[in-house]
């Protein structure tokens, strides 16, 4: 009998059922016990694609390999620095491969990591190879170009909360507004928000330097009329009251 | 006989498993689930076209995409669009001088969207672990009609919003049926707590690294139209840019940017393109140098990611000649407060802006050998 044969004397004498659930139990049993041995590595719960996003592992080795390495410390010079940013990059291969199939152009996993410096208003950016454990290229970046960090808006709101305006302003509430983590899912009754300040003309305090404009978030609603801005290099807080 | 068909039957049932376990490796495209949107057009009965696309919820950038391919046919291959697409920076500076603001450099995070969000009922499936992003798979209305003959089209939305303090940025991407692409920005919420009845602008800077057909072997174009009105004829140029430059958009001549690979050809032996188009209202121009320009070419450099910094990437310009190019378009909101964005009410804002729109089209052209999504 040929093989043809069998196989439509199987499907007619009513035995679709064991083939599809013969099919599945395969899929989930055969194929691993058959092909794992001589094909397949040990597979990973969640195996992580190259265009995956970082897990926090990821973020943290990329973030412990910038921050340890010589080159990244000489350029970051001995004044203040924050480290604002680790994300995910993809780049690209060096060699191109002709094929349009997109699972066969192997890019690896790398990071960029960005740091501040204060003392220059300059940014650096750092690019990790998370296969190989080792930092690539090193680029300076214009600080205008440089996201702020949490902690910058932590530190801006600490100087703010001090400052005796700003505590009028806010009145018998003042101790309940704190810095929400947005990111964690934060979203408190009273909270301080803030927005990354641009100067472009010498004349303005805050040109080439690291300003943040708070705003204060009830949960009515903004409070208005005022603007407070928080200079964090020259740690100074500038409160205005604005046109209503 | 018992013997050869338990023979034949688990070699089918091999077979099979492979055919499955490989269908489900080309459809990675470098991604896993839930970053991994592979749709095909239409949504039901024989494809016609499909795209497969990678996304990242990225805090600042927002909605990333990070890898888009587009088949124009079933038996067609992928074509890759994308390597990297995404909003690089987005400037607000008011019309009293100050305050001036880079919105994506804060870094803000993205917003968790809810049912009301992204509706089951309207297309809308929440993706993501974090949940920042819906996808919609929906109706984009008429694609042509011809007398009683018409025909509808599909597109799939992903969207996602970054929570820039007062603002929310609406980040979508459109991705239609007949390979056309749109990239919007949408400004929404409350108005600068500070100063709630200033004037000011949204100016989204989009950095689009496209690698038609791969990454090397890309040039640009900018195309004009060209029409005297002492006269009665036009005419259409196309000049190549040939080093890394700010390229202006003017209205009167339906400029448009054309980016080309030197060897991708559909049947017809036609170079296929696809031109960058923008939707906009008007154009903002600021004293800040970035914002002198509305489209930028660039040499593709991993490093330079930031749109406020466009103009030290062109300060010594390379050749974008036939390489590995990156596009930069800048768009424009002009927000002109009005009663309707809110008011004051107890020392507090009450209101929300709706949303206001800008963004670009990117158009395939002899992409297809002949009209797509036609019998």
């Amino acid at each position: 009998m040929s093989p043809l044969r069998v196989l439509s004397h199987i499907l007619h004498a009513g035995r679709v059922h064991l083939l599809s659930g013969a099919l599945s139990i395969t899929v989930v049993l055969l194929v691993p016990t058959a092909l794992a041995d001589r094909f397949v590595p040990p597979i990973p719960q969640r195996q992580v694609q190259s265009l995956d996003p970082l897990t926090s592992e990821e973020t943290a080795l990329a973030a412990r390999i910038a921050t340890t390495d010589p080159r990244v410390k000489e350029s970051l010079g001995e004044g203040r620095s924050q480290l604002v940013q680790v994300q995910f990059v993809a780049l690209k291969p060096n060699v191109y491969q002709a094929s349009q199939e997109p699972d066969q152009l192997k890019t690896g996993r790398h990071a960029t990591v960005l740091f501040y410096r204060y003392d220059n208003d300059q940014g650096i950016l750092v690019i990790v190879d998370l296969e190989k454990r080792s930092t690539g290229e090193i680029t300076r970046v214009e600080g205008r170009a440089v996201p702020l960090a949490f902690e910058e808006i932590t530190q801006a709101s600490n100087l703010a909360l001090r400052n005796e305006r700003v505590r009028s302003l806010l009145g018998s509430r003042a101790n309940d507004f704190r810095v929400a983590n947005l990111s964690a899912g934060e979203r408190p009754e009273n909270r301080i928000e803030g927005l990354r300040v641009v100067a472009t003309s010498p004349r303005d305090p805050c040109y080439r330097h690291r300003c943040i404009d708070l705003l204060f978030r009830q949960r009515e609603g903004y409070i208005v009329g005022t603007s407070v801005t928080v200079d964090l290099t020259s740690q100074v807080v500038r409160v205005e009251r604005t046109a209503r | 006989m018992r013997g050869n068909k338990r023979h034949i039957l688990m070699f089918v049932l091999l077979l099979s498993s492979l055919l499955v376990i490989s269908a489900a490796r080309a459809a990675h495209a470098q991604c896993s689930a839930p970053y991994l949107v592979d749709q095909q057009f239409p949504t039901s009965g024989p494809p016609e076209t499909r795209w497969r696309i990678c996304f990242q919820p990225m805090p600042g950038n927002g909605l990333v995409i990070t890898a888009a391919f587009f088949q124009k046919s079933p038996s067609s291959p992928f074509i890759r669009l994308f390597w990297d697409a995404r909003v690089s920076e987005i400037f607000v500076p008011y019309h009293t001088g100050g305050p001036r603001y880079l919105d994506v450099g804060f870094g803000f995070p993205m917003i968790p969207l809810n049912a009301n969000d992204c509706p089951t009922a309207k297309g809308g499936t929440i993706l993501s672990p974090g949940k920042e992003v819906c996808k919609e798979v929906r109706d984009r209305g008429i694609v042509w009609k011809d007398d009683t003959n018409v025909r509808r089209g599909d597109e799939v939305v992903l969207w996602g919003a970054i929570d820039a303090a007062n603002y929310n940025y609406v980040i979508e991407w459109v991705f239609r049926d007949d390979g056309v692409v749109l990239g919007r920005v949408g400004a929404t919420a409350q108005n600068l707590p500070g100063i709630p009845f200033t004037a000011h602008m949204h100016g989204p800077i989009w950095r689009l690294d496209i690698d038609l057909n791969g990454f090397p072997g890309d040039s640009v174009y900018v195309a004009k139209h060209i029409e005297p009105v002492t006269g009665l004829t036009a005419t259409d140029t196309m000049t190549l840019i040939a080093t890394e430059s700010g390229q202006q958009w003017n209205p009167l001549e339906f400029t448009a940017l054309h980016i080309q690979d030197a060897t991708l050809k559909n049947t017809n032996g036609n170079a296929s393109a696809y031109l960058l188009m923008p939707l906009r209202f008007g154009t903002p121009r600021h004293q800040e140098d970035f914002t002198r320009h509305d489209f930028w070419v660039t040499r593709y450099n991993p490093a330079e990611m930031a749109g406020a910094s466009l103009p030290s990437y062109v300060s010594t310009p390379a050749t974008v000649a036939n390489t590995d190019i990156v596009v930069w378009y800048y768009g424009g909101v002009h927000h002109l407060v009005r009663d309707e964005d809110g008011q004051i009410v107890n020392g507090v804002w009450k209101g929300e802006a709706h949303i206001m729109w800008t963004g670009f089209m990117l158009k395939p052209h002899n992409l297809f050998d002949k009209t797509p999504l036609y019998p």
